[in-house]
């Protein structure tokens, strides 16, 4: 990286990728907190 | 008192001897601090601190400040849920709750006039020199009216305990208005007391140090004011159960809920953070001494108790919430506590770094105490823990 859009390209690159990880992950996460009021 | 009274859970119970070991131990504490505040004031902080310039902000601004607000935040979260978002099932904590906030806030202010170099001058941005493009303008601002809402928000209590109808009716039609307040304003200062730390780019380790810093502080506030609510229902509860008139069942489904409530936030703030460090581009940090550090209050005080607050909500283990409620407000009082001093000037050799002296903790123990004793006293009196027979229903 030898620049400012180097940079900014290189990390919002990557933090795209992290929040989609992140937003994918709480499906998992949302299904298991909720899993006990679908049993009732 | 009102004439109904004979009729209410029996209060005089909670009241032993004046020499119990808890008003002994209280006095103690209390008397020490007052001694060691009357030093401050009259020989400066340089006798009973070790603040210096490269830490002018230490324990009382650390603790008494940063973390009494975060973790007076249940009662916004709670008022909020129940009289703007229609979760009526939480009502039996929202008294205390607020009380828990009111005192909390009322410390913040104790802890500034004991930390403030010229506390006569705490006025001043309302009366002198207003600095409105200040963040600490905002929060000046934000805790002086919050304060003042709580209070008012408190007073049904007083007055009913006082019998006095007409006042009560009078504060019961604001209830509305004034918790739409208390969201705004926590909302505000809440997040402006992260942003007063966005001037400290080069002072503030990188890793603790986000543009984001604000929304950090706002979301772990609400995560501190839910499990707050739970550490201090599961001591009330327990202090004043001859007063508590829900059933055992009915106060572990509404701490199980708190419990859900935290769980989503702390999950919330994990990805905030974990966002904020791939914008700053900080992965390489997290290798060296320091990031062991953050790992340990991003993984051990947020992820853990994330995880343990989402269990504990399957499981219906009210148990477990509690361990995870410690957790959290451990976890933010760390947070607070990073910020403020300990990964503050990070760069400085060993021997220039802020340690609190003995004087400081002693202070901060004895504030704590001070709301300790204070919930105690009035909510041994008044309709704290139960709703009096002769207001049923109102607001």
């Amino acid at each position: 990286m030898h620049t400012l859009f180097d940079f900014l390209t290189h990390t919002k690159g990557i933090t795209y990728i992290v929040a989609g990880i992140l937003l994918v992950c709480f499906v998992p996460f949302w299904r298991f907190l909720t899993e006990r009021e679908k049993n009732g | 008192m009102s004439e109904s009274a004979t009729s209410l859970p029996s209060s005089a119970s909670g009241r032993g001897s004046l020499l119990s070991p808890f008003n002994v131990i209280s006095a103690v504490i209390l008397l020490g601090g007052a001694a060691i505040l009357a030093v401050r004031f009259t020989r400066g902080l340089a006798a009973t601190t070790n603040l210096s310039y490269n830490y002018p902000w230490g324990l009382w601004i650390g603790f008494d400040v940063m973390s009494g607000v975060a973790l007076a935040a249940g009662g916004f979260v709670t008022s909020s849920a129940v009289y703007l978002f229609g979760m009526k099932e939480y009502k039996p904590i929202v008294r205390p709750a607020i009380l828990t906030g009111f005192l909390g806030y009322f410390l913040v202010v104790l802890g500034l006039l004991a930390d403030l170099g010229r506390p006569w001058r705490l006025p001043y941005p309302f009366i002198r020199s207003a600095g409105p493009t200040s963040p600490l303008f905002e929060v000046a601002l934000c805790v002086a009216l919050y304060l003042t809402v709580l209070f008012i928000e408190s007073t049904p209590a007083a007055l009913e305990w006082l019998g006095l109808r007409w006042w009560r009716k009078v504060v019961g039609s604001m209830t509305i208005v004034l918790t739409i307040l208390g969201l705004i304003l926590s909302t505000m200062h809440q997040s402006t007391l992260g942003a007063m730390y966005l001037v400290s780019v080069l002072r503030l380790h990188p890793l603790w140090y986000s543009a984001q810093i604000p929304v950090h502080f706002f979301i772990s506030a609400v995560a501190a004011g839910l499990s707050m609510v739970i550490v201090e229902g599961m001591i009330s509860h327990r202090a004043f159960h001859h007063q508590v008139q829900i059933s055992e069942e009915r106060f572990k489904r509404i701490n199980i809920g708190l419990a859900k409530g935290a769980a989503v936030t702390l999950a919330v703030y994990f990805a905030v953070k974990v966002i904020g460090i791939s914008l700053e581009n900080e992965w390489h940090l997290l290798g060296t001494g320091w990031g062991m550090w953050y790992l340990v209050e991003l993984i051990g005080f947020v992820l853990v108790p994330c995880i343990l607050f989402s269990v504990a909500y399957r499981e219906d283990n009210l148990l477990l919430a509690r361990v995870a409620a410690i957790l959290t407000v451990f976890g933010v009082v760390l947070n607070r506590f990073n910020v403020t001093f300990i990964a503050f000037n990070w760069q400085l050799p060993e021997g220039q770094r802020y340690v609190p002296r003995w004087t400081e903790i002693w202070v901060t123990v004895a504030f704590i105490t001070f709301a300790v004793v204070a919930f105690r006293w009035i909510a041994q009196r008044m309709p704290i823990m139960y709703e009096h027979p002769d207001y049923k229903d109102m607001h």
